[in-house]
């Protein structure tokens, strides 16, 4: 597990490179959910930002039973949506994501989703999903505003 | 029963295994029946249908709807768990009878409990009040461990280990049938997840009637608020006073009653509190009206998500 994790995880640090963020903003967005972040953003505005180990096949993820992001064949590598009138209350707050990745044909590690829940001044809190046996992911994340991250 | 004279060919198929099973040492009365399985709780009924497939026979000792922290089995119980090959209890101390049980039973059978494959949790000081029976007091072990979806997928893996300890001959098939249905369990979970996802994690809080809900709330996210037990005698006005407190201090829209325990003294508490009251919960996996694992957890996950949830479903 251990092994499969840093296999895994070297492609997802990668992924969060300048290089790798400089292309994302080039790429015009799809009219979908996903925008690119405003020059001047609130100072308290949250914004959910995924990216993959894997190309995206399909993503859509939900809070409180809304729609914040419904894509499918992402050709960039990373998501962003914004999280407007979200705050982020001591209990938490939590988002279901079902996603279906497409590993390149032989990969042996499992294919790795990562959410991160970004706010202005603060660290990204970071929440990792693994597919199972089929590629497929239905899960939900949670974030604690006072919690330290995960791997 | 096949009445019909066999065909030649047949016949003579059926006249070499005959004889095979007579110098293997064997007559045909030793090849393996079906494994006899008696249950202890209507959801280990369930259960052992799931593991065991058509491997096994299975004779539930309660039915569904019975009160399970009453239910003591009766003789004629008894002698049907003394011809099971296997009595599957849901365990962690629910079965306060177990031990009279045990000793009544030949070596030859076989008590599983499935629970003790779960994590257990203890009953908290905080619900000293609404505990379910005294056997279950504050510091003992939670016995409801089945409102975990996740534990149940564990259980049910050990139940498939623990039939082919009772019968060898099948265990490559519990073990697969174990495993498919831990599968059909993750999806399950799944769809629980995200009914589950349109309640605020602020607005998590479980007001039941009796302690019952502790493993389903670690599971997902929840804080239990019981505040009523199991019996209709009336509470005391100031417990009462204080439960219509925290359940309005919590931003508490809805509070559910139980199927069968206590309808009385729970919508008493949703009129003094001025909130709403649910859909019924099963509290203890007993009810006719879902007598599988996976109606037991569409019912109450469908009812706490409606009388909790905001958004669309
Ligand atoms: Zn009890
Ligand atoms: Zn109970």
């Amino acid at each position: 597990m251990a092994m499969a994790f840093l296999l895994a995880w070297w492609p997802l640090q990668r992924l969060l490179s300048t290089d790798a963020r400089d292309e994302a903003a080039d790429t015009p967005a799809p009219v979908m959910t996903v925008e690119a972040p405003s020059a001047e953003p609130e100072a308290d505005s949250l914004s959910l930002r995924i990216y993959a180990t894997a190309g995206i096949d399909r993503l859509r993820v939900e809070h409180l039973g809304q729609v914040v992001v419904d894509r499918e064949r992402i050709p960039e590598p990373e998501t962003t949506a914004p999280l407007p009138g979200l705050v982020l209350p001591p209990e938490g707050v939590e988002f279901w994501v079902e996603a279906s990745l497409s590993p390149a044909p032989g990969a042996s590690p499992r294919a790795a989703l990562a959410v991160e829940l970004i706010s202005d001044g603060h660290e990204p809190l970071r929440r990792t999903l693994w597919t199972d046996d089929a590629g497929g992911i239905a899960d939900t994340v949670v974030f604690h505003p006072d919690a330290t991250d995960q791997p | 029963m096949n009445t019909q004279p066999l065909p030649r060919r047949s016949l003579s198929l059926w006249f070499q295994v005959v004889v095979a099973c007579a110098l293997w040492g064997a007559g045909p009365t030793a090849v393996r029946a079906e494994l006899k399985v008696a249950t202890l709780h209507p959801l280990m009924t369930d259960l052992a249908k799931q593991v065991g497939g058509s491997h096994v026979s299975v004779t539930g000792l309660m039915s569904p709807g019975e009160n399970i922290h009453q239910f003591s089995p009766s003789s004629s119980d008894m002698a049907a768990a003394r011809s099971a090959d296997v009595v599957l209890a849901s365990g962690k101390g629910l079965e306060t009878y177990l031990p009279r049980l045990r000793s009544t039973l030949g070596s030859a059978t076989r008590i599983v409990e499935a629970g003790s494959a779960v994590p257990s949790i203890k009953i908290s000081a905080k619900d000293a009040l609404f505990v379910c029976c005294p056997q279950h007091a504050v510091g003992g072990l939670d016995p409801h461990w089945w409102h975990s979806i996740s534990g149940m997928k564990k259980a049910a893996t050990f139940v498939g280990k623990e039939f082919g300890k009772a019968d060898p001959a099948n265990a490559k098939a519990y073990q697969a049938n174990a495993a498919a249905y831990g599968q059909r369990l993750d999806a399950l979970s799944a769809w629980a997840k995200r009914e589950l996802s349109r309640v605020p994690r602020s607005g998590r809080v479980l007001v039941t009637g009796h302690a019952a809900f502790a493993y389903f709330c670690k599971e997902f996210g929840f804080r239990s608020l019981p505040v009523a037990g199991l019996s209709e005698e009336s509470v005391g006005s100031q417990y009462l006073a204080e439960a219509i407190a925290q359940i309005q201090k919590n931003g508490v829209r809805t509070i559910f009653p139980e199927q069968g325990n206590n309808t009385r003294a729970i919508s008493s508490v949703a009129k003094s509190a001025s909130v709403g009251l649910g859909r019924a919960l099963i509290a203890d996996g007993s009810a006719s009206e879902a007598t599988t694992y996976e109606a037991f957890i569409r019912h109450n996950i469908g009812a706490i998500a409606a009388g909790l949830g905001g958004g669309a479903s």
